[in-house]
C-alpha cells in the first residue's frame, strides 16, 4: 500500500513549473532595490560620501569586511532570471512565442552581471548560470576583461533577438509592460554602458561598442526610463528601499554625508531640500541649515558628534511615507544616457564635442525632473551648472562626473561604480585609517562563503588581484 | 527467585524463562506443576514442601490460557490444599484444617498471631526430631516500613511461608543451624543463620540493580536484561518523579551513561536536547524517537528560537506529565532500537506510563510539589563606573539649556550639568564612563538622577520562579480488569515577568481481559497547555535577559520602568534624532536591537494553547500459551494555536506601528501495528521467541495563520486591525510502512541471541529507492552461569556483542526543485523564485551501521557492579544539503553524502559502599561516557559543512575533525613564535590581522559526561545527591562580546585608570613590513578601554578567541530528602501512606569555567545550529521544592 505516496510527497505549497514574468518581477524589483537599501547606502553610499555611514557600519570606516549579502543577492538574481532560459522557455529561443521573452530575460541578466563584476572585478561568469541540472559547484573566476566582452556579444545576440510582434511580458515587466521597442532602446542603452565602462581600459572596445550604440535609438526621454513602482502604506517590501531604511533601520545610519551636503549647498542645487533636511538644532535655534556629518571618522572625531546638529535624508520626500507619488525605483533613465552621451560626445564616438554640452544638459535637466525633485525650471542660481563652456576637457568631465554622482544619490551600487571609473568627483577620504590605510575603497571583498567553499578558483582570481582580495585593490577596467 | 510483574501487554510471554516441563500428558508432581505456574504466571507461590510431597496432578491440569488462580483452583482442587492470596503476585498455600490437624501432633502457641490472619493456618509440624524449633519475626525495608509477602524459606528444602500484613512471620527449622532466605521482589534477599534465637528480625535492603534487572526494549517488549546483547538502560518512577523537572526530557540529566542533555534556559515550558552516543546527523537535531506506551510521539518545537531571536514553545516531551510514568527506558543507538526502523537511528526513548492494579477498593494517592527557582549565574557585573566614554561624560547640559559635547563644555567651561545620550554605538551608551560617585547628571530623556550604582538591574526585573504541580491519582481493580485514573495539574509562574504555563494532564488507562484469551489496554491521555508571555530568547531586543547585559550600569531600572516617552522626554532626549514620539517605546539606546524589558513584558503579548491527545487502543488475544497476536493503533494529534502582537510604539515593530500574527497548528501522526508473537517450548534447554509484525506510520501537519503589521487604531489587538497583511501556511504529510520480524534464542539461560530485521517503505523517497531493509543481531553471554562460577567476589559476567543497521529517509518533498509565490506580491503583481536548493529525484535513505561490545559484572554478592560498553556507530550516505559557493547561483545540493563517526565508551559503576544491620544503606552510582565524534568524509569537493553560524564565529564539520568544530570569523592576535602577543611599542595595545580571518577556536562537545549520585536511606528516611558532570569542549559567549563592548563586567575594570598592561611582548617592525616580536615583554600602560577598545570593538569585529568559555562543569545537580512516614504514624491518620520531602536542584557548581552564564543552559534551540554558542540565555534557575504524597 505505497500507492499514494507519491500523491503525499506532492509539495503543498510550490510548483514545479512557473510563468516566466514571475520570475521578471522578481529580479526586476528586487535587483533594482538592493541598492539603495540601507547596508549598501551606509557601506558604498558612505564611500562616495552619499551617506554618513558610521562606527555602526565598520565597513565604512574603511574597515575591511567580505560583502557576502551583495554577491548572494547578485547569484540569487542570476539564478532567477537565467532559469527561464534554462528550463522555463527552454527550446523556444526561436519561437515567437518564447524569443523576445528570451531575450529580455537575458538583457536583464546581463545588467546583474555588470553590477556584480564592476563590484568585485573577477566573478565566476562563464560556468555558472547553467541550471539545476548542469550546476558547477566549483566555478572559475573569469577575467573582468573576458566577461565585459562576453556581455557585449551576449547583448547584441539578445538585440537581435528582440522582434516586435513576438509574446511579451504585459505587466509582469515593471520597466516597459512588454514593450519591445522599449527593449530595444534599453538594450542599445545598456550596451552605452558597458561599452563606456571600459573606456580606460579597453579604449578600442570601448570605442566600437559605443559608437555602436550612439548609432542605435536610446532612451530618449524620461517616458523611456526604466523604473519600478514603489508603494507607500504597503509592507515595506513594497516601499521605495530609501523609505525602507527610514521606516526601518537604524536611527543612527539616517544621516547624510559631509561630501554631498556640501556641493548641494555651495551650487545652489534646487534639490537640495528634496534630498536633505535641515539639522534638528538649526530648526530649533530659528536658522534652519544643512550639514553633513563626515565620513570614516577617528574614534575621537565622533566622540564629539551631536546627532541633532546634522541632516538626514529629506522628510519631505525620500523620509516620507505620505509622499505622493511614491517614488519610482530608478533602474536606467534618461539622465543617465545623457551623461554618457556627453561623455562619448568629448571622445567623437557617435558623437562631436560640439554635441557634448547639450546632452550634458539634458541629463541635467532630466536628472533635475526626476521624481522625487521634479524641478523642470532650472533656477537662475544654478544655471551656471548646466555650462560645459570653456571648460578643458578634464574639466567638463569632472563636471559630468560631478552631476551625475548627485543624479546617482539612492543609487548607491552605481553611483560608486561611476565614481571609481570617472574618478570624479574629488572625494577627500575620511581621516579613519580603516584597512586601507585612509584611502577610499575601488572595491568590495569577496563573499566569506565563496572563498570558503570555492576555495582554489577564489585563491587563483584573488592571485591575480594587486593587492589582493582588499580595498585597495582596482578591478580591471578602474584606470581613474 | 525474583518474581516478574505481569504487565498487561505482550511482553512476559517472552521472559527467558527456563522451560522445565515436558509437553507430555503424564503426570507431574504438584511441585513440579506450581513451579511451572510461578513461571508461566511471574508470581511467587509459597508452600511448604511436605504438605504436597505425595501428590501427582496431570501435566496437561495447567491451562495457560487461564488466571492463575483459576489454574490454581483447578491443582488443589483434589487435593484438600487452599491457598490464600497474600499481595499482589504472591499465595501462599495452605493446608486444609483437617488434614492439619490430622497431621499436627503437637500445636504450637499461637497466641501471637491473630487466628485471622492467614499465617495462622500455616502453623508447621515440629519434626519428629526434638531440635526442631519455630522461629519468628518481622521484616522491614530500610525505612523500617513492615514488608509484606516477604518470601521465607529454610534454606536448602522447599519449606517456606511469607510476611504477613504488619511483615510478621514464623517459620519451623530443623535445628539452630537452619539457614533462612528472606527474598522479595526489588529487595536485596539476605540469609540469616536461624541459631537459637526464636526471634529473627530482618531488615532487607532495596536492590537498586532490580531496576535494571528487567527492562522494556524496543515493541516494549519486557526482558530479562541479562539476555540483552545492547544496551538498554532504564530508570524508573521515582527516580523521575522525586526532583520535579518541568520537562520530562531533562530529568534523564547525568543519569545514563552516554545520554547528553541540554537544556534551554528559554523560560516556563522550553525544550530539552538529548543527544545518545552523539550526533550522527550533520542536519536536524539528532534527537532520539520518543515512544510512549508503544506510540510515538511528535517531538518537534515547530518554528523553534533561531540565533536572532524567537520563543521556544516548548517540544512534545515537555507535554508529559512526570508523575504519570512508570519508567524510563533508553534504547541507545541502532542497536538496541533497529526494530523502530529509520526512526531508530538516533536511539529510542520509551516511556511506559503507569497502569493500574488489580486491588481491594480504590487507591486514591495525592501528591503537591511546590518549587521557587531563582537565578543561579549572572553576569559578573560591575559597579563602579558608569555611562560614559574615556572615564567621563560624553555630553553636558549647560545652563543655558544648549547642549555641548564634553570636551567642548569643559574647554569653555560652559556651567551645567553631565548628560548622557541615547544612541547605538558604544561611544555613549556604554559604561566607560566615570566612576559612580553619587554626582548630578541629566541622561539621556532629561532626568535629573544621580551617578550611583544600580546592582541589581536582574533582580529587579525578573523574579522568582514558581512552579506548583498537583496531581491527584485512583487505581484499582481486579483480575479482569484494572484502570488507573490520573489528573495532573501545573502552574508556573515563570521568572520573566508575566510568563505563565498551566497544563492539565488527564490520564486515563484500562486493561481489561474481555475473555480469558482477549485483553483490551486502552488510554487517552489529554494535555491541555496554555502558556502566556513567554520570554524571546537569544540575540533579539525583545529577549529581556539580552538587554541587561549590556545596559548602562549607572541606568536606574524605575526609569526605564517608565516605559513610554513622554512629551517632556522627547523635547529634552539626546541622541534619538527625530525617531520618538509621545508612548512610543522608550529604549535606553536607539540600536535598531534595543527594546526596553518593561515594554516588552507589558506591551508585547504573547500566548499559545496546546490541546494534545494521545491515544491507544490494543487488543491481544491469546491462541494458547505460545501464540499470541496483537494489534495497537494509536494517535498523537494535537492543535497549537498561538498568538503574538506588540502594540503600537514598539521599537521593534514595523515602522513602531506595532504587529500581530496569529496562526493554528495541526499536527497528526498515527501509528497501527500488527504483531504476532510466538514462543514455542522446543526442548529443556533452549527458549525460543519469535516477533512478527508490521506498522503503518502517517504524519500531517498543517499551519495556518495570518499576520499583520501596523495597527490602525491603538489598543485593538486583531489583524483585521492592521495595513498590512499576510498569510502563513504550511503543509507536510508523509507516511511509512514497515513490516518486521525479531527473535531471540536462548540456551540454557545464559546464552542469548537475539535478531530483528525491518524493512521500511517511506513515501519521502521514490518509488525507485523507498524500500530499505535493516538487519540487527546480537548476542549475550553470561559466563558466571555458563561456567558455574560459585565466587563471593564475582556474582555475574557478561559479554555482549550487537551489530545492526538503521537510517532515515528524510524530510517530504526533497525530490523537486519548485517555484514559490512571494508572500507579498509587488503592487499586485506576484513574484516568484526558483528554490535555492538542489533536489535530487534519486535520493537514497541515510544508513547508520554500529557494532556494540559489552561487559556487565556483578561483585561480592552483588554489593558492587560494573557496565562497560564500546561502540562504534558510522553513518554514510546523509540527506545533505551541501552547501554550493553562492557563485553556482544555489545555495546547496541535496545529495547523499558524507560519513559520520562515533565511537565511544560508556561505563557505569555501582554499589553499596555501607549497609549496615540496623537498616542504613548508602548506595552510589557512577557514570561515565566518552564519545568521540568524527566526521570522516563530506561530500566531494566540499571541505566544510557549516551547522551554525553567529556574529564572529561559525560551528563547522570538516572532514578529519569532529563535529561541532568551532571557527572564528573574525580578526586574530599577531603572536611570536612563542605564542605570545605582539604589542606595538607605541600604543602599547595587542596587534590584530588587518582584516578578518578564520581560524580554529576549539570544539564544543564535550570529552566526556558523566554524572555521580548518592542516595543513603536509613528506615524511612532517603537522601540522594546527584552530580552532572561535562568535562571539556568550548563555548562561544556572545553575551561576553556584548558585556566588554560595553564594559559593563567587572573583568573590564583592572586598569581604568591607565595601568592596564596588555599581556605580549614588544614587537618591533622587520624590514618587510612585518611585525615580530622582540621579546621583552610588554609593560606600557593603557587604560583598560583602550585594552578592550581592540578586543571588542563593536559586535561585529571581535578576536574571537577572546569570547571562548571552557564548557566543563561540574554541577550539583539535585539533591531530595524524602520521609516515608512509619506505620506507627500513619495508622493514626486517615491515610495508608504519606510521604514528604524536600528537594534542590541545580545547587552549585563545584566547577564552571564560563564568565557569566551556565555552560550547560545556554542553548537557544534544540538543533545541531545552536551548538556552542551561547547566545543571552535565561539564566539558569536554582530551585528549591517541597512535596508531600499521600495514600488514601
Amino acid at each position: 500500500c505505497t500507492g499514494d505516496f507519491e500523491e503525499i510527497n506532492t509539495p503543498p505549497t510550490s510548483v514545479t513549473t512557473v510563468d516566466p514574468g514571475l520570475l521578471l518581477s522578481k529580479v526586476q524589483r528586487d535587483a533594482a532595490f538592493a541598492e539603495g537599501y540601507e547596508v549598501p547606502n551606509s557601506q558604498y553610499g558612505s564611500w562616495i560620501q552619499h551617506w554618513a555611514g558610521g562606527v555602526l557600519v565598520s565597513s565604512s570606516r574603511y574597515i575591511e569586511q567580505s560583502d557576502n549579502n551583495t554577491w548572494d543577492a547578485h547569484y540569487t538574481l542570476i539564478r532567477n532570471i537565467s532559469q527561464i532560459r534554462n528550463e522555463v522557455l527552454k527550446g523556444k529561443e526561436n519561437d515567437p512565442s518564447g524569443r523576445s521573452k528570451i531575450a529580455i530575460a537575458r538583457i536583464v541578466e546581463i545588467s546583474v552581471w555588470q553590477r556584480l563584476t564592476d563590484l568585485f572585478g573577477d566573478v565566476p561568469y562563464s560556468n555558472t548560470a547553467l541550471g539545476p541540472a548542469d550546476v558547477n559547484t566549483k566555478p572559475v573566476f573569469d577575467t573582468q576583461e573576458s566577461i565585459y566582452k562576453s556581455l557585449i556579444a551576449d547583448l547584441d545576440a539578445a538585440m537581435t533577438q528582440l522582434t516586435a510582434g513576438d509574446a511579451s511580458y504585459g505587466s509582469a515587466d515593471f520597466y516597459y509592460k512588454g514593450d519591445i521597442n522599449k527593449w530595444k532602446k534599453y538594450a542599445n542603452s545598456l550596451k552605452l554602458r558597458l561599452g563606456m565602462r571600459i573606456r580606460y581600459a579597453d579604449p578600442a572596445l570601448a570605442q566600437k561598442t559605443v559608437t555602436e550604440a550612439m548609432g542605435q535609438p536610446l532612451l530618449a526621454s524620461a517616458a523611456d526610463d526604466a523604473t519600478v513602482p514603489t508603494y507607500n502604506n504597503a509592507t515595506n517590501a513594497n516601499v521605495h528601499p530609501v523609505l525602507n531604511q527610514f521606516l526601518a533601520g537604524s536611527p543612527d545610519l539616517k544621516y547624510l554625508a559631509d561630501g554631498l551636503v556640501t556641493q548641494l549647498v555651495a551650487s545652489s542645487d534646487p534639490r537640495l531640500p528634496r534630498i536633505a533636511q535641515p539639522s534638528v538644532n538649526s530648526v530649533k535655534a530659528g536658522t534652519p541649515a544643512y550639514k553633513g556629518i563626515g565620513v570614516a571618522l577617528t574614534d575621537d572625531l565622533l566622540k564629539t558628534i551631536i546627532k541633532d546638529d546634522y541632516s538626514t535624508a529629506s522628510t519631505l520626500t525620500f523620509f516620507n511615507r505620505e509622499y505622493s507619488p511614491a517614488i519610482p525605483c530608478m533602474v536606467m533613465s534618461f539622465a543617465d544616457v545623457s551623461f554618457y552621451k556627453a561623455e562619448a560626445a568629448l571622445e567623437g564616438w557617435g558623437g562631436t564635442a560640439a554635441d557634448a554640452e547639450k546632452y550634458y544638459q539634458d541629463g541635467v535637466k532630466a536628472a533635475l525632473a526626476q521624481a522625487p525633485y521634479n524641478v523642470v525650471t532650472v533656477p537662475a542660481s544654478f544655471e551656471k551648472e548646466l555650462s560645459l563652456t570653456g571648460l578643458s576637457k578634464e574639466q567638463k568631465l569632472e563636471k559630468i562626473g560631478t552631476q551625475k554622482w548627485i543624479q546617482l544619490f539612492g543609487r548607491s551600487y552605481e553611483a560608486f561604480i561611476e565614481w571609481r571609473r570617472m574618478g570624479y568627483p574629488a572625494l577627500k577620504p575620511g581621516p579613519f585609517q580603516g584597512s586601507t590605510g585612509g584611502t577610499i575603497p575601488r572595491r568590495t571583498i569577496y563573499s566569506s562563503r565563496e572563498a570558503l567553499l570555492n576555495k582554489a578558483n577564489y585563491e587563483q582570481a584573488v592571485s591575480r588581484l594587486s593587492n589582493g582580495d582588499s580595498y585597495v585593490s582596482k578591478v580591471w577596467w578602474d584606470k581613474r | 527467585m525474583l518474581s516478574l510483574c505481569p504487565s498487561p501487554g505482550f511482553g512476559q510471554v517472552l521472559a527467558s524463562a527456563r522451560q522445565t516441563e515436558t509437553r507430555q500428558n503424564q503426570p507431574v508432581r504438584l511441585r513440579d506443576a506450581l513451579l511451572k505456574l510461578k513461571e508461566r504466571y511471574g508470581a511467587d507461590i509459597l508452600f511448604e514442601e511436605r504438605l504436597l510431597d505425595d501428590f501427582k496432578v496431570s501435566s496437561t491440569a495447567v491451562n495457560p490460557a487461564r488466571t492463575l488462580e483459576q489454574n490454581l483452583d483447578a491443582l488443589l482442587a483434589s487435593t484438600g490444599l487452599k491457598y490464600k492470596k497474600i499481595k499482589e503476585n504472591t499465595y501462599v498455600l495452605l493446608a486444609a484444617k483437617d488434614r492439619r490437624k490430622k497431621e499436627s501432633t503437637t500445636p504450637r502457641e499461637t497466641s501471637a498471631i491473630p487466628q485471622d490472619n492467614p499465617l495462622a493456618s500455616l502453623v508447621p509440624v515440629a519434626p519428629a526430631e526434638a531440635k526442631e524449633m519455630i522461629v519468628r519475626g518481622t521484616v522491614v525495608d530500610s525505612k523500617g516500613e513492615a514488608l509484606i509477602g516477604v518470601s521465607v524459606l529454610v534454606k536448602g528444602t522447599t519449606r517456606g511461608t511469607a510476611t504477613d500484613v504488619s511483615g510478621k512471620y514464623e517459620i519451623t527449622v530443623d535445628d539452630a543451624s537452619a539457614v533462612l532466605v528472606f527474598s522479595f521482589v526489588g529487595y536485596v534477599r539476605k540469609e540469616v543463620v536461624a541459631g537459637a534465637q526464636s526471634e529473627v528480625n530482618v531488615t532487607l535492603a532495596e536492590d537498586t540493580q532490580n531496576l535494571s534487572e528487567v527492562v522494556v526494549t524496543a515493541l516494549g517488549i519486557k526482558r530479562d536484561k541479562r539476555a540483552l546483547g545492547y544496551s538498554v538502560q532504564e530508570i524508573g518512577g521515582e527516580a523521575i518523579s522525586t526532583a520535579k523537572e518541568a520537562n520530562l526530557a531533562t530529568t534523564l540529566a547525568g543519569k545514563m551513561a552516554g545520554v547528553q542533555v541540554t537544556r534551554s534556559a528559554n523560560g516556563a515550558g522550553g525544550s530539552s536536547r538529548v543527544v545518545i552516543r552523539g550526533s550522527n546527523s550533520l542536519v536536524g537535531n539528532s534527537q532520539p524517537l520518543y515512544v510512549i506506551d508503544g506510540i510515538p510521539m511528535d517531538n518537534s518545537n515547530p518554528n523553534s528560537p533561531s540565533s536572532t531571536g524567537g520563543i521556544d514553545y516548548g517540544d512534545g516531551i515537555s507535554n508529559i506529565n512526570p508523575e504519570d510514568v512508570e519508567s524510563i527506558s533508553v534504547l541507545k543507538g541502532p542497536n538496541a532500537a533497529a526494530l523502530y526502523g529509520q526512526r531508530g537511528s538516533n536511539g529510542v526513548v520509551l516511556i511506559t506510563t503507569k497502569s493500574g492494579k488489580s486491588r481491594k477498593g480504590i487507591g486514591i494517592k495525592y501528591g503537591v510539589d511546590y518549587s521557587v527557582g531563582d537565578a543561579l549565574v549572572l553576569p559578573d557585573f560591575q559597579d563602579e563606573y558608569g555611562q560614559g566614554l574615556d572615564g567621563t561624560f560624553t555630553h553636558f547640559r549647560g545652563n543655558d539649556g544648549k547642549i555641548y559635547t564634553w570636551a567642548a563644555a569643559q574647554a569653555g567651561n560652559i556651567p551645567g550639568m553631565p548628560k548622557t545620550s541615547g544612541g547605538r554605538d558604544r561611544f555613549t551608551r556604554a559604561s566607560w564612563g566615570a566612576r559612580m560617585d553619587g554626582r548630578q547628571y541629566e541622561d539621556q530623556w532629561g532626568n535629573v538622577l544621580n551617578f550611583s550604582p544600580q546592582p541589581n538591574t536582574f533582580q529587579t526585573f525578573f523574579r522568582k520562579e514558581k512552579q506548583l504541580v498537583n496531581n491527584l491519582s485512583l487505581e484499582g481493580g481486579n483480575d479482569n480488569i484494572n484502570y488507573r485514573l490520573s489528573y495532573g495539574h501545573t502552574n508556573i509562574d515563570g521568572y520573566t515577568p508575566g510568563n505563565t504555563l498551566k497544563r492539565n494532564n488527564v490520564n486515563l488507562r484500562t486493561v481489561a481481559k474481555i475473555t480469558p484469551k482477549l485483553e483490551l489496554d486502552v488510554k487517552a491521555n489529554y494535555i491541555g497547555q496554555k502558556g502566556a508571555n513567554r520570554p524571546t530568547v537569544s540575540d533579539a531586543s525583545d529577549n529581556p535577559a539580552y538587554l541587561f547585559i549590556s545596559q548602562p550600569r549607572s541606568i536606574p531600572m524605575s526609569v526605564l520602568s517608565n516605559s513610554a516617552w513622554t512629551a517632556e522626554d522627547v523635547a529634552k532626549q539626546l541622541g534619538y534624532g527625530t525617531v520618538p514620539f509621545v508612548g512610543m517605546e522608550k529604549t535606553y539606546a536607539t540600536n535598531s536591537s534595543t527594546a526596553n524589558p518593561y515594554w516588552t513584558v507589558d506591551h508585547t503579548r504573547n500566548s499559545d494553547d496546546r490541546q494534545r491527545l494521545l491515544g491507544l487502543i490494543r487488543l491481544s488475544y491469546q491462541f494458547n500459551d505460545w501464540i499470541r497476536l496483537t494489534a495497537k493503533t494509536g494517535t498523537d494529534f494535537y492543535t497549537d494555536q498561538r498568538l503574538r502582537y506588540r502594540e503600537k510604539g514598539t521599537y521593534q515593530s514595523a515602522n513602531r506601528n506595532g504587529d500581530i500574527s496569529e496562526q493554528v497548528t495541526r499536527v497528526r501522526e498515527d501509528n497501527s501495528d500488527i504483531l504476532l508473537s510466538l514462543t514455542p517450548q522446543i526442548t529443556k534447554d533452549i527458549s525460543l521467541g519469535l516477533n512478527l509484525g508490521a506498522n503503518h506510520q502517517k504524519f500531517y501537519s498543517r499551519t495556518t495563520g495570518n499576520t499583520g503589521s501596523e495597527f490602525i487604531v491603538p489598543g485593538l489587538y486583531a489583524i483585521n486591525n492592521t495595513l498590512i497583511n499576510s498569510y502563513v501556511f504550511g503543509l507536510t504529510e508523509s507516511s511509512i510502512n514497515s513490516v518486521y520480524l525479531s527473535g531471540q534464542v536462548g540456551f540454557k539461560e545464559y546464552l542469548f541471541l537475539d535478531f530483528s530485521a525491518r524493512n521500511d517503505w517511506s513515501s519521502t523517497l521514490s518509488p525507485q529507492n523507498n524500500s530499505f531493509f535493516y538487519p540487527a543481531v546480537s548476542a549475550s553471554f553470561v559466563l558466571t552461569d555458563a561456567f558455574n562460577i560459585q565466587s563471593n567476589t564475582l556474582s555475574f559476567l557478561k559479554l555482549r556483542a550487537s551489530v545492526a543497521q538503521a537510517g532515515s529517509s528524510g524530510s517530504p518533498y526533497q525530490l523537486t526543485g519548485t517555484y514559490s509565490l512571494d508572500q507579498v506580491a509587488h503592487g499586485g503583481i506576484p513574484l516568484a523564485s526558483f528554490s535555492s536548493t538542489i533536489p535530487d529525484p534519486n535520493l537514497k535513505n541515510e544508513l547508520t551501521t554500529s557494532i556494540e561490545f559489552g561487559v556487565e559484572a556483578r561483585f561480592f554478592k552483588n554489593r558492587a557492579g560494573l557496565a562497560f560498553a564500546f561502540y562504534n556507530a558510522s553513518t554514510k550516505n546523509q540527506i545533505l544539503d551541501v552547501p554550493l559557493p553562492p557563485s553556482s547561483t544555489f545555495a546547496s545540493r541535496r545529495i547523499n553524502a558524507g560519513e559520520i563517526r562515533n565511537r565511544g565508551v560508556e561505563l557505569t559503576l555501582n554499589g553499596t559502599p555501607v549497609k549496615t544491620a540496623d537498616g542504613f544503606s548508602w548506595d552510589a552510582t557512577f557514570n561515565f561516557s566518552r564519545n568521540r565524534n568524527q566526521v570522516i568524509s563530506l561530500a566531494e569537493g566540499v571541505d566544510t559543512y557549516v551547522l551554525g553560524t553567529d556574529r564572529g564565529v561559525n560551528v563547522v564539520a570538516e572532514p578529519g575533525k569532529p563535529f561541532g568544530t568551532l571557527i572564528g570569523n573574525g580578526f586574530q592576535w599577531l603572536r611570536d613564535d612563542n605564542g605570545n602577543r605582539l604589542i606595538d611599542p607605541t600604543t602599547g595595545l595587542p596587534l590584530k590581522s588587518n582584516s578578518k580571518i578564520l581560524y580554529e577556536l576549539g570544539n564544543a562537545l564535550p570529552n566526556w559526561i558523566g554524572g555521580f549520585n548518592n542516595t543513603f536511606r536509613y528506615k524511612g528516611i532517603s537522601l540522594s545527591g546527584l552530580f552532572d558532570i561535562s568535562q571539556g569542549g568550548k563555548i562561544y559567549s556572545q553575551s561576553l562580546r556584548e558585556e566588554l563592548v560595553y564594559g559593563t563586567i567587572k573583568k573590564t575594570l583592572p586598569g581604568r585608570d591607565g595601568t592596564y598592561v596588555a599581556e605580549g611582548v614588544v614587537a618591533s617592525k622587520s624590514e618587510n613590513g612585518t611585525w615580530v616580536g622582540t621579546g621583552q615583554a610588554n609593560a606600557r600602560q593603557v587604560k583598560a578601554q583602550d585594552y578592550w577598545n581592540v578586543v571588542a570593538p563593536d559586535k561585529d569585529n571581535v578576536i574571537p578567541e577572546e569570547m571562548l568559555n571552557d564548557a566543563s562543569y561540574i554541577m550539583f545537580r539535585e539533591l531530595t530528602l524524602n520521609y516515608q512516614l512509619p506505620n506507627a504514624v500513619v495508622s493514626r491518620t486517615p491515610f495508608k501512606g504519606i510521604r514528604a520531602g524536600i528537594y534542590g536542584r541545580n545547587l552549585f557548581y563545584l566547577q564552571r569555567k564560563t564568565e557569566g552564564f551556565a555552560p550547560e543552559a545556554s542553548s537557544f534551540n534544540v538543533n545541531n545550529s545552536s551548538l556552542g554558542l551561547e547566545s543571552t540565555a535565561l539564566p539558569l534557575l536554582r530551585y528549591f521544592g517541597v512535596s508531600l504524597n499521600v495514600e488514601l
